[in-house]
């Protein structure tokens, strides 16, 4: 499972060789660990004008304890700032867009190792003049081409705020800390939306999800494991969900995060009261539910059966709606409570196809299609409705790929490695902060700005 | 202070694996702590400090002299759990629940696990004793010399080690003997055996389709269900199964219907009502109570296995209850012939007269209500993990069924039976 | 008039027999000597209590196994058998019947005076047979007495032999199977001292006319009272008489069939179901051997 090449040619001699025969470097990424400093250094902060969002970047960087400097074009940067933050969102024609070139090209320059580059835009389905639309559209292209750029595991990412959230430092602060922070290391490239929206701060940002119960299925291994164990982290009481005959290393995980196992098959009819009846046994209602669980049944579509085919859409996308159905119904005891989050696992298999999965991408694009649905039904509820998108990580899965297969796989991203679990589930456990109560409806791609499917 | 009622709360048990085969290299610690493991997972109970742990194993290493305490050392309750191990030969598991509940109705303690282990893939062989003699003798000389002159004493014959013994000390013969006497005494056919053996593995094999044992088992070292379970099992196959035990007409019993060595593991969580509250818990059932016979088969003319009937009598006397008031009824198999002749003897006014001192007997039960999720025949028997495996199973089924009483009974070598009531929580 | 041996010790079995060996072609007579041989004041060895116990079956405590007693007699028995008036040899006599009165439970702590001589020689219709009578008292009290029926084959003394008499009913009751090891014949011996070459090995046997080594009969008959040890009460009779020897190693059935207070105890082949002992365990000092 470990990425052997990454640890080798960052190592002394290999580092050498690598350098010679031009094999690709990655850098290893930081990650984050308890009570991690938001970013190793300063942040240059500038942007467009009248920026209407640089107040409350400013003052959320301060409340994490970290100094900034106005980025201009003028700014001689003495160290290496750790994350450049552009605020272009008035910017509403493309002679502004020349402020940006100016001031990021030196300020991308210095940025240190792991740097992150955040620009705040706004949506531009919101901007309602043809320029200004384009104005804000083109900041998705200069995000995406900057996050191919940068290097040493640096990430370029895009905030769109909705013009009622300008300013809203409630509704800033957990998008934006998520991707300054190491939780981002292996997103790219990627455009998250920001509305307006109530927010309850969370009282430890290190523990956003303290007194929280969360219900995550196909916990017991791979990644649903380490989204059980972030969640924990995070404070949250797990309820960890697998089929029955993964029960063992169920019960090894949710012993190793103080959670609860429960052994259910999520396409069982009665799935979604058996882990109502288990929420009220810790709480009177649920907070997260992530639908994690799924299988892979692959084969060319011509050769696909019925039941590889049904298995496969019943798993990773029926038992959704049929849980979620009891789950949402405010009359079940243990059900969602409004405000609460629902987070699918989508994959870029689902976006982008995949040879011999056709079963897998259908219903992961399925849940791409439910997300975006189910976020807007959800919407009064002020319950949000997300998904991620995992590109190539690494899991006992990934680790049964052939060699040849694996390492183009590996390094088909901008970061020029595979993810770990842990970066799929930082993610998840983002779309579940209380302060991430304004991004709905989205699928946050998690890799590493891979060219599948982009 | 008067009894607190005692709740089963919950229960788990690792799946029952045929001898030398999946857990060949599993110790009876190490299949004990997974039981216990699943159940902290299930219940949350990671970090609890129990009143107790109570569990034991039948066949045991001298080295898992302190076997409970040591696995609950090596699970994710507290450290501070006390623990001590329970032996009644095939009563282990029911016995330490009796022990664990009645300490919870005094209020010594609010909660406790009660279980069992046992393997006989990995059980103890023992030295030949003139070799052990000869050992310790070289062991408590104090000079080189007294030891050396006491270890050149061992001769090659000693060296072979003394196999363990699947027979009663005092009769020499083997459970499975000592059946096939008291199933002959009873007239119990071969037939009737093999219809059991048959409705026990379908029994066994509908419960775990229909998700029963979701959250009762917890897969270990890759089983995932009990490796005895044939749930294509039939009369006609059975039928051509040779007899191992008996001869002559009293024959009947083969590897089919007797239950075959079996390793594995359980335990079941009791509580009192508040700590159940306070633990977010759900009662499943009520402990009632339960009575422990011991029969007299060395030198009397009772059968080894017969116990049960006497235990129940006594049981149903002291809780004013006939044996008709039950919704389930758990009879352990140890083999198809035991169940069939606890029935048999209950029905008949001779032995409920002369050797229970009862007027009426105890009369036939509704066989639609016996062992409805499968027992011994099919699942398999770990000696000591079989008290725990039919505590949960019943407290569950009465939870399921949301009312009613259930009559668990067990018979153990020595001519023990143990029997105990359980009734649904309201 | 009676001769008297006092011994201050058990003598050495193995010399005795050896003694006995020798002096086979020299014996003549048909009468039995007017002889007791006595010990006083002998005490227990524990450490030989231990190892008898753990052959025979009983549990280790104070109390004297009935049988146990015996086994500190048996070598005057020897010692008469074995003196030069004694009309027949030594080696090659058949323990027929033995007979045990317990009049109290005999501790290991106190001294025991013993007191053996043979009586009632009469014809078997095997050749002749002779009662070696046992006593043992403490200070006075006799707490225990024997009588051990011994066959000469083949030697013939004048009278009429009794009848063989009927074959005994057994009993149908299922019984506890005892494996008898083949070493079984030496561990006795080392415990009683009766090193008799038919227990010890199969050729010294077979030099003695049996197919193979054979079980003490006073094992069996220890074994059958271990186990019943704690159902024996505190005075009783134990009577066996041996049929068939076990020819070792072996598996046997016993059976023991309770009426009223006594007990009826068979040992048979478990396999071919011959008989090998018949006994009873009878409440109170029924008779009182004289």
């Amino acid at each position: 499972m470990s990425d052997t090449l990454t640890t080798l040619v960052n190592q002394g001699i290999g580092k050498k060789i690598a350098v010679q025969l031009g094999l690709p470097r990655p850098t290893i990424l930081r990650r984050y660990e308890p009570g991690q400093v938001l970013v190793d250094g300063r942040v240059a902060v500038g942007g467009i004008g009248q920026g209407p969002n640089v107040a409350a970047v400013q003052e959320i960087l301060g409340e994490a304890g970290i100094s900034h400097v106005e980025a201009t074009p003028d700014t001689s940067y003495a160290d290496k700032p750790a994350a450049v933050v552009f605020d272009a969102s008035g910017a509403r024609t493309l002679d502004e867009l020349e402020q940006l070139r100016a001031t990021l090209g030196p300020a991308l320059k210095a940025l240190g190792k792991n740097g992150r580059l955040v620009v705040l835009g706004t949506t531009p389905a919101e901007v309602h003049d043809a320029e200004g639309a384009a104005t804000q559209q083109a900041l998705e292209g200069i995000t995406r081409s900057l996050g191919k750029e940068m290097r040493a595991g640096g990430t370029a990412n895009l905030l769109w705020v909705a013009p009622e959230a300008h300013g809203d430092r409630g509704v800033l602060d957990a998008p934006l800390r998520f991707l300054l922070s190491s939780r981002s290391a292996y997103v790219s490239g990627q455009p998250i939306r920001v509305l307006e929206a109530p927010v309850q701060p969370a009282a430890d940002p290190h523990a956003p999800l303290d007194g929280q119960v969360a219900v995550i299925t196909g916990a017991a291994r791979g990644i649903g494991a380490q989204i059980a164990r972030v969640f924990a982290r995070a404070g949250a009481d797990v309820i960890a969900v697998d089929i029955p005959a993964a029960g063992d290393s169920l019960a090894a995980v949710a012993n190793e995060i103080g959670g609860t196992a429960l052994q259910l098959d999520v396409t069982a009819a009665d799935a979604g009261e058996r882990i109502a009846a288990a929420v009220s046994r810790l709480s009177g209602h649920l907070d997260v539910i992530v639908h994690n669980a799924g299988i892979t049944r692959d084969k060319l579509f011509v050769n696909t059966d019925e039941a590889r085919w049904g298995s496969v859409l019943d798993v990773n996308l029926r038992s959704q709606f049929r849980m979620n159905k009891v789950l949402l119904d405010p009359s079940t005891t243990g059900g969602l409570r409004d405000g609460g989050r629902i987070i699918s696992v989508a994959s870029i298999s689902g976006i982008g196809g995949n040879r011999g999965q056709s079963n897998y991408a259908a219903s992961k694009a399925g849940v791409i299609g439910l997300v975006r649905e189910l976020s807007q039904e959800l919407a009064d509820r002020h319950i949000t409705v997300n998904a991620v998108a995992p590109g190539f990580i690494e899991t006992e899965m990934t680790a049964r790929i052939p060699i040849a297969t694996r390492e183009v796989g590996r390094r088909l991203n901008s970061l020029l490695q595979g993810g770990q679990p842990v970066d799929v589930a930082e993610a998840i456990a983002f779309f579940a902060e209380p302060g991430a109560a304004g991004v709905t409806g989205q699928v946050l791609r998690v890799c590493g700005q891979s060219q599948l499917g982009a | 202070m008067s009894p607190r009622d005692v709740f089963v709360l919950g229960g788990n048990r690792i799946p029952f694996a045929r001898s030398g085969s999946k857990y060949l290299k599993a110790s009876n610690q190490d299949m004990l702590t997974a039981a216990i493991d699943g159940l902290v997972a299930r219940h949350h109970l990671q970090g609890e400090r129990l009143g107790e742990v109570a569990a034991g194993a039948v066949i045991k290493h001298a080295r898992d002299f302190n076997l409970t305490r040591e696995a609950v050392l090596g699970s994710h309750l507290a450290p501070t759990t006390p623990a001590y191990d329970v032996q009644q030969a095939c009563g282990t598991g029911l016995e330490a629940t009796v022990l664990v509940a009645n300490k919870i109705a005094l209020g010594q303690i609010d909660s406790a696990i009660a279980g069992g282990s046992d393997t006989t893939s990995d059980a103890p062989l023992a030295v030949n004793d003139d070799l052990r003699k000869t050992l310790l003798k070289a062991n408590y000389a104090k000079t080189p010399r007294q030891r050396i002159s006491a270890l050149l004493k061992i001769r090659p014959s000693q060296l072979a080690p003394e196999q363990p013994k699947n027979g009663e000390p005092r009769t020499g013969l083997s459970m499975g003997d000592h059946m096939a006497i008291t199933a002959k005494a009873w007239g119990v056919t071969r037939e009737a055996q093999d219809e059991l053996t048959v409705a026990s593995h379908q029994h066994l094999a509908a419960a775990y389709d229909r998700g029963f044992f979701d959250d009762l088992v917890t897969p270990y070292l890759g089983v995932t269900r009990d490796q005895n379970l044939r749930p294509e099992s039939s009369v006609e196959k059975l039928s051509t199964l040779k007899p191992v035990f008996g001869k002559g007409d009293a024959a009947t019993m083969t590897a089919g219907n007797s239950t075959p060595l079996t390793d594995g593991a359980s335990a079941v969580l009791l509580g009192s009502r508040d700590w159940a509250q306070q633990h977010e818990l759900t009662p499943l059932a009520r402990f009632v109570d339960a009575e422990t016979a011991a029969v007299d088969y060395v030198f009397g003319d009772e059968g080894l296995l017969m116990a049960p009937p006497y235990a129940i009598a006594r049981l149903l006397q002291r809780n004013g209850l006939t044996l008709q008031d039950f919704d389930f009824y758990e009879i352990h198999e140890a083999f198809a012939s035991t169940v069939l002749c606890h029935l048999a003897a209950m029905e008949d006014p001779a032995f409920c007269k002369e050797r229970l001192g009862l007027d009426e007997p105890l009369g036939s039960i509704d066989r639609t209500k016996l062992n409805v999720a499968g027992s011994s025949l099919a699942a398999g028997h770990p000696f000591a993990a079989t008290g725990g495996r039919i505590v949960a199973t019943l407290a569950k089924l009465l939870h399921e069924k949301g009312s009613g009483r259930g009559l668990i009974s067990i018979c153990a070598a020595g001519g023990l039976g143990v029997v105990a009531i359980l009734e649904a929580s309201e | 008039m009676t001769r008297t041996v006092e011994l201050s010790s058990a003598p050495a079995l193995g010399p005795l027999f050896a003694k006995a060996v020798i002096r086979t072609p020299f014996r003549k007579g048909r009468e039995l000597p007017d002889l007791v041989v006595r010990q006083a004041g002998a005490a227990v060895d524990r450490d030989q209590l231990a190892a008898y116990a753990d052959v025979c079956g009983f549990d280790l405590n104070d109390a004297l196994p009935a049988t146990f007693i015996h086994v500190l007699v048996f070598p005057l028995q020897t010692q008469v058998m074995a003196d030069a008036a004694f009309p027949f040899p030594l080696v090659g006599s058949v323990h027929l019947t033995n007979s045990i009165v317990q009049h109290r439970p005999v501790l290991a702590g106190e001294s025991l005076d013993i007191e053996v001589r043979a009586a009632d020689l009469r014809p078997h219709f095997r050749g002749a047979q002779v009662d070696l009578l046992a006593e043992v008292s403490v200070a006075g009290e006799i707490v225990w007495q024997e009588s051990s029926t011994y066959l000469f084959r083949g030697q013939k003394v004048p009278g009429v032999a009794a009848d063989r008499g009927p074959e005994p009913v057994l009993p149908t009751v299922p019984g506890a199977v005892w494996r008898v090891p083949g070493d079984i014949g030496r561990r006795y011996a080392a415990v009683s001292g009766d090193v008799n070459p038919i227990h010890m090995r199969s050729l010294g046997a077979k030099a003695l006319g049996f197919p193979t080594t054979i079980a003490h009969g006073m094992w069996s008959a220890s074994r059958a009272l271990g186990a019943l040890s704690n159902r024996t009460p505190d005075r009783f009779t134990y009577a066996v008489e041996f049929k068939k020897p076990i020819l070792i190693p072996s598996s046997v059935e016993f059976v023991a069939q309770q009426h009223d207070s006594s007990w009826d105890l068979v040992l048979t082949n478990a396999r071919k179901g011959t008989v090998h002992m018949l006994g009873s365990i009878v409440p109170e000092a029924a008779t009182t051997i004289s």
